[in-house]
């Protein structure tokens, strides 16, 4: 290719990627440029053949050159990089794992093929990053609109607790823990003993479950009530209840897909499946909310919030 | 390690005041292949695809005018800053 066939096919692609405005222009101007460039490099040592693909190769990859002629749009804010992996990764992890645990819910042992579920789960993990990416989008369209938006400055939460709302929920969650312990004594107090037999046959617990599964997540339940207690008692968080709530509610993720996987837990299939879906439920809530709390831990202590 | 810190350095410098030498430079009319050379002869090299881009977007921006000129040989593109 001569030099003149160098400078034309170079030229053509970057005005490719330019508003066709702008086109003619910028390829009338670069065209003259190049050649100049290039006449003054040509030498004996170096034909102009040469000195065009020389200069061509420093001058940069066309779309990076187009991308300096104007202001590029961006899709996604580069501020905003950050959070859309962290997003994105993590919506890749937990949604192949909650097909696994509805997996684990849906068929028993020999029937069960884990990795054809998370084959199964790939196009959600496509199209939460299709959300995603629409998302971010969107918040940087209006980003743009506002330009003159601003901090609005906000407390950073303290380790104080609300005491209160706190005790109210130990309340809430000692109700709870009762209930699950002994659903038929709920049912006979609720109905006055009138229940027909097949409610309570609906809510007995396999007996497989009793025998160490069930004990397991009654223990776990009772250690989290205690960390909430102590918690309640000290006013504040410590580092070691902190670190004490996570271990816990970390042990009770992977107790419950255990739980939800090793067998039934209620002898009627609905309630079985039911308990099933909301333990599987509680197992992703709470892996985002320890992640989301590990991360504001971390910020706290870059921060060294005085109080 | 060192050269590297340096070339760094160098890089960032420039990346600093490239935009106040060129418009250091046109006070009066010139295109873009006498501004590079100016560039370099004055001891600040700037790469060929910085600095032709780079006089667009300062037009675009009312920075610098624009317009083509036949002096001797092919029609180039003048800038000076705006007024």
């Amino acid at each position: 290719m001569t030099a003149d066939e160098l400078i034309d096919g170079y030229v053509a692609d970057v005005v490719m990627l330019l508003p066709r405005k702008q086109r003619r222009d910028v390829a009338q101007e670069l065209r003259m440029l190049l050649s100049e460039e290039v006449d003054a490099a040509a030498s004996e040592q170096a034909s102009p053949e040469q000195a065009a693909r020389a200069l061509l190769v420093s001058f940069g990859r066309p779309a990076d050159v187009a991308a300096r002629y104007g202001s590029p749009v961006t899709l996604i804010d580069p501020a905003d990089t950050r959070r859309f992996l962290t997003l994105a990764l993590a919506g890749a992890v937990l949604i192949p794992f909650g097909a696994v645990l509805n997996e684990l819910i849906d068929h028993a042992g020999p029937q069960r093929d884990l990795g054809r579920a998370v084959d199964k789960a790939w196009p959600s993990v496509f199209a939460w990053l299709g959300l995603l990416v629409v998302g971010f989008a969107a918040a940087a369209w209006a980003r743009r609109r506002r330009p003159d938006a601003r901090w609005k400055p906000h407390p950073v939460p303290t380790d104080r607790i609300n005491r209160p709302g706190r005790t109210a929920a130990i309340i809430f969650f000692v109700l709870g823990t009762l209930v699950l312990t002994n659903p038929a004594g709920l049912i006979r107090v609720v109905s006055g003993g009138r229940a027909a037999s097949a409610v309570y046959r609906a809510f007995a617990y396999d007996e497989g479950f009793l025998r160490l599964r069930g004990p397991v997540v009654l223990g776990l339940m009772i250690a989290g009530l205690i960390i909430q207690a102590t918690l309640l008692w000290q006013g504040r968080w410590r580092p070691w209840i902190r670190q004490a709530e996570m271990v816990n509610g970390l042990v009770t993720c992977i107790v419950l897909t255990w739980a939800v996987g090793a067998g039934p837990v209620f002898t009627a299939t609905p309630t079985d499946r039911t308990v099933k879906g909301a333990a599987a439920l509680i197992v992703l809530v709470t892996l985002i909310d320890l992640a989301v709390r590990a991360r504001r831990y971390h910020v706290r202590q870059a921060v060294e919030i005085r109080e | 390690m060192v050269s590297s810190a340096e070339d760094k350095l160098e890089q960032e410098l420039r990346r600093g005041v490239v935009v106040l030498a060129v418009l250091s430079q046109l006070r009066t009319l010139r295109y873009g292949y006498e501004l590079r050379q100016s560039l370099v002869g004055s001891g600040l090299p700037i790469e060929e695809g910085t600095l032709y881009p780079l006089l667009r977007r300062l037009e675009a921006q009312g920075v610098l005018s624009s317009e083509w000129r036949t002096t001797q040989g092919p029609p180039r593109r003048y800038y000076v800053l705006s007024a």
